[in-house]
């Protein structure tokens, strides 16, 4: 087996944590809405380019890239059993994981509190991941997954809900079923995955950067759910 | 892993205090926070539960704020803390200067300037914009514990979207007292979906968070729950068709700026009980004054 | 304008300066230092690493006398250091049976094997105010350190250096006591849940409905004494009734061991001086496996004999519903015990009171006058209506 170096985590671990975790809190807050980061910590993998670098390494053509390793060391710990699908789960990824985060890895997406997704085209069926319980629904996955996003190709998606606004978002490399999904998982609300999308083309601009978009259960990729309102007439059902 | 030396230099670099870590809580801590919050954002209203600390005030002092406040807070934002709608108060004086000692962030009264706002039972009168995160100190935050005081029972009742026993409870208001005899911690429903506790703000300022173009978190750290209500979420006070919720008004003016839309504070001047009234907002207040003053 | 709770932080400044003064008393007295305040009130502080679930002694002393005297307050200052701490892993279980007892009765046996060794106790002592305790005497000389005796029936008459070599001999390993009763196949079995989970540990995730009982364990740990002691009491007295025996009180130092994932055997880390309480109840089994005798466990850090005690008997008050018993009392209800047990959450939610709430008060005037003025209204109404009617 080769050795695997250890490679570094965040530069500013205590304020970049800090300004990756605002810039999910602000995805998750206003869905459709498109997030610029300019934390961009190294990939796991040492053949990497350096950021602004020519050759694309690996951590750039696929696997574990560097924005959804921002995710990670920002979110993750020992307290987060973490799933990789394929394209990720390989050594480094998987060392770079405990020695930064210290999580537990787990083979079931069943069992994971957060799942990072390096190809979308081979995300599993999102009912696989974990929902929440009705008591509890805040024991749920969410899916991190990379994607190209704002175009200028892939799907159209109108995102209603909580927080979002007129918002419009093109997502490139998601699987044709994900929409029909997607609205079954919202059905289930309150319970149902959260989701994050994460798209690192400008890991190679002179200022390196990665965009989040947020897609949180609440949201429809249909017209909003009309809140519900009471009345008297329907109270006596209600108190049973 | 992160070691607690790396969290210490931060915040010693920007400004903090020596020997604590950046925003007083740990790295680890600070995550669970932020995860937890997270979960509250995508499921407004609904109460996370999270492994709330032992800060070094006293619970029921806003300890769930300040550990909101300290796991989203960065070395650039401008902090505002308020109780009772003054930044001068006692309380908002000390979890201000907590905040500037430990995180060596800059503070501010005028509500415009803040990207944080800690807020004890008040939402300031000036309209939120979009970026900014009010944080608000919850003492209670199950809406229906005062109907039912088991935790698991009303985490079932949330479960079943099952809220009667809050209709009922209104409903006896209208039957006894001829209106919802509830003047603040006015209950609300969120997106829809969850019967949320505003925090004791009185219902004056209930429809101030319907639709608010600001984020707005809720920490309760001795009950350690936190919920949220993302920007442009619906929150509608909960009512009849034919009692629908209205506010509190006042038929007087405040004795200083003149305001007649904010909420006042009744002040007793003199032994025979001669009252004043005067905004409980006291950036709203000044800065209306600033402005006469001005022309 | 005067606004009575504003212009806050000269206020503030002042308190804490007449807080100070206050703390050091009069001046003319030698200030109190922690090796006195550990030494000699090594009681308070032993309460203050207990419900503040931190074992540091010098810690604990500084702050009973930063608080001045105030235990809950010694408790909260020391909860808030203790959240700042960097977490490194969990020890192994502390091995209680191989405690280097200090103190150790039983209520059941007149005579258990390891004797029974009465220790430093208050027991039977009379209260009498000591008058000589206010003078400042001699230090004690050296080598007048009291041995300790063990009582134990078949070794009547034996002298000082037998009573020593009893204790040699179990020193390393004392018997528990139930453990007696347990050979004897009377004792309920514990059974350990499936894949035998880690513990939960309330420093880092909230309570949750049921808690199980090694959470409600750790609540029970932290938890004020007055609390739990109360609880105890009522549950003796008909407010949900378990019949205790105190089993086995024995108070030590017992080893910490951790076993570093790196290493592979455990290493001793440091011991602890711990408090533990066993008690004896009987029970009818109503689940069908016969009647059989179950177990009521408190432990404390240091000296803390009432508090292990009135934690076992909450302990045991609590297990009713896992054992199918009628719940008659307070201290059988598990939301109700746990989520009121702890004194920081409790002090500072009846403390916090004393903030200004003027601005909810305000929205409650505004009501009552408004609920006011319709009832006065609607009486007035009637009252016309009632003249009205007579005139016609």
């Amino acid at each position: 087996m080769r050795e695997i170096r250890t490679r570094p985590g965040l530069t500013e671990p205590v304020h970049g944590s800090q300004r990756i975790f605002k810039a999910v809190l602000e995805a998750v807050s206003r869905p459709g809405k498109l997030v610029k980061v300019f934390d961009l910590p190294p990939s796991p993998y040492a053949e990497a380019a350096p950021a602004g670098g020519k050759t694309p390494g690996r951590g750039l053509t696929g696997g574990m890239s560097r924005g959804l390793t921002a995710l990670a060391l920002a979110l993750c710990d020992q307290d987060t059993p973490i799933w990789l699908d394929s394209a990720c789960d390989d050594a480094e990824t998987r060392h770079h994981l405990r020695f930064h985060c210290g999580s537990p890895l787990v083979k079931e997406p069943a069992g994971a509190v957060f799942a990072f997704v390096g190809d979308a085209t081979r995300l599993p069926r999102l009912h696989e991941f974990s929902r929440g319980m009705p008591e509890y629904p805040d024991c749920s996955a969410t899916l991190i997954i990379r994607a190209v996003l704002g175009g200028p190709a892939g799907e159209r998606f109108e995102f209603n809900g909580p927080g979002a606004r007129d918002a419009v978002c093109l997502i490139q490399g998601l699987p044709v079923w994900f929409r029909k999904s997607w609205q079954d998982n919202h059905a289930g609300y309150p319970l149902g995955v959260d989701a994050l999308f994460v798209d690192d083309r400008g890991a190679v601009d002179p200022l390196p950067h990665f965009k989040i978009l947020g897609l949180p259960r609440g949201v429809s990729f249909e017209s909003a759910r009309r809140p519900r309102s009471y009345n008297r007439e329907n109270l006596q059902c209600m108190s049973r | 892993m992160l070691k607690p030396e790396a969290s210490q230099a931060a915040a010693e670099a920007a400004g903090g205090l020596k020997g604590y870590n950046f925003a007083y809580l740990d790295e680890r801590t600070k995550r669970i926070i932020r995860r937890a919050i997270l979960k509250a954002v995508a499921v407004p209203g609904y109460q996370v539960p999270f492994g709330s600390r032992e800060m070094p005030m006293p619970y029921g002092w806003g300890t769930g704020g300040i550990q909101v406040s300290a796991a989203i807070m960065g070395a650039d934002d401008v902090f505002k803390v308020i109780d009772q709608g003054s930044d001068d108060t006692t309380n908002a004086v000390s979890i201000r200067q907590f905040f500037s000692k430990v995180a060596g962030v800059k503070t501010t009264t005028h509500t415009g300037e803040a990207s944080i706002i800690q807020t004890r039972h008040r939402i300031p009168e000036q309209p939120l914009r979009e970026g900014q995160v009010v944080v608000y100190q919850v003492p209670i935050p199950e809406p229906l514990r005062w109907l039912e005081p088991s935790e698991a029972e009303t985490r079932t009742l949330h479960a079943l979207d099952e809220y009667g026993i809050m209709h009922v409870k209104l409903y006896e208001d209208i039957a006894g007292h001829g209106e919802i005899a509830t003047s603040y911690d006015y209950p609300v429903l969120v997106n829809g979906r969850y019967v949320m506790s505003p925090s004791p703000l009185p219902k004056f300022d209930n429809p101030k968070m319907d639709q608010c173009p600001a984020l707005q978190l809720f920490g309760a750290g001795r009950e350690k729950r936190i919920y949220a209500i993302p920007p442009y979420t619906s929150v509608k006070s909960l009512d009849f068709e034919d009692y629908p919720f209205h506010v509190q008004r006042w038929d007087k003016a405040c004795e200083i700026c003149g305001a007649t839309d904010s909420y006042l504070d009744e002040i007793i001047t003199d032994d025979s009980g001669t009252r004043l009234y005067v905004c409980s907002d006291t950036d709203y207040c000044a800065a209306r004054l600033a402005a006469k003053d001005s022309i | 304008m005067y606004v009575a709770v504003k212009g806050g932080e000269k206020a503030i400044a002042n308190a804490h300066g007449l807080l100070a003064e206050k703390r050091r008393g009069e001046p003319a007295v030698p200030e109190l230092s922690v090796e006195q305040v550990a030494g000699q009130l090594s009681l308070a502080v032993d309460r203050v690493m207990s419900e503040g679930s931190l074992y540091d002694r010098d810690l604990a002393a500084l702050a009973v006398k930063q608080a001045r005297g105030d235990l809950v307050e010694a408790v909260f200052l020391l909860r808030a250091y203790r959240a700042t701490l960097p977490r490194f892993g969990c020890s192994l279980p502390a091995d209680t049976e191989s405690m280097l007892v200090e103190r150790r009765i039983s209520a059941t046996y007149k005579d258990v094997p390891g004797g029974q060794v009465l220790g430093p106790t208050f027991d039977y002592t009379h209260r009498l105010l000591d008058g000589t305790l206010l003078e400042r005497r001699e230090e004690p000389a050296a080598g007048q350190t009291v041995g300790q005796t063990v009582c134990q029936t078949a070794g009547a008459g034996h002298n000082e250096n037998e009573d020593q070599e009893i204790l040699n001999a179990f020193h390393g390993r004392c018997p528990k006591v139930l453990s007696f009763l347990e050979q004897e196949g009377l004792m309920h079995t514990e059974a350990v849940p499936d894949h035998d989970p880690e513990p939960g540990d309330l420093s880092r995730q909230p309570l949750a409905f049921p808690a199980g009982r090694a959470v409600r364990l750790q609540n029970l740990a932290r938890a004020d004494e007055g609390f739990l002691l109360a609880l105890a009491y009522s549950s003796q007295r008909g407010f949900g009734s378990t019949h205790p025996f105190v089993g086995e009180i024995r108070m030590g130092e017992v080893d910490l061991d951790f076993l570093p994932e790196e290493l592979g055997f455990p290493i001793t880390i440091g011991s602890v001086f711990l408090t533990e309480c066993e008690t004896v109840n009987k029970f009818s089994g109503s689940d069908g496996q016969g009647a059989r005798f179950t177990r009521g466990y408190g432990l404390s850090f240091g000296e803390n004999e009432r508090k292990a005690m009135s934690m076992a008997l909450v302990d045991r008050a609590l297990r009713a519903a896992e054992l199918g018993e009628e719940l008659r009392g307070p201290a059988q209800n598990e939301e109700f015990v746990l989520y009121h047990s702890d004194n920081i959450e409790a002090s500072g939610f009846v403390q916090h009171l004393k903030l200004p709430h003027y601005v909810d008060f305000q929205a409650e005037l505004e009501l009552v006058r408004a609920l006011r003025r319709g009832c006065d209204g609607a009486r007035a109404a009637d009252g016309n209506g009632e003249s009205e009617a007579r005139n016609a």
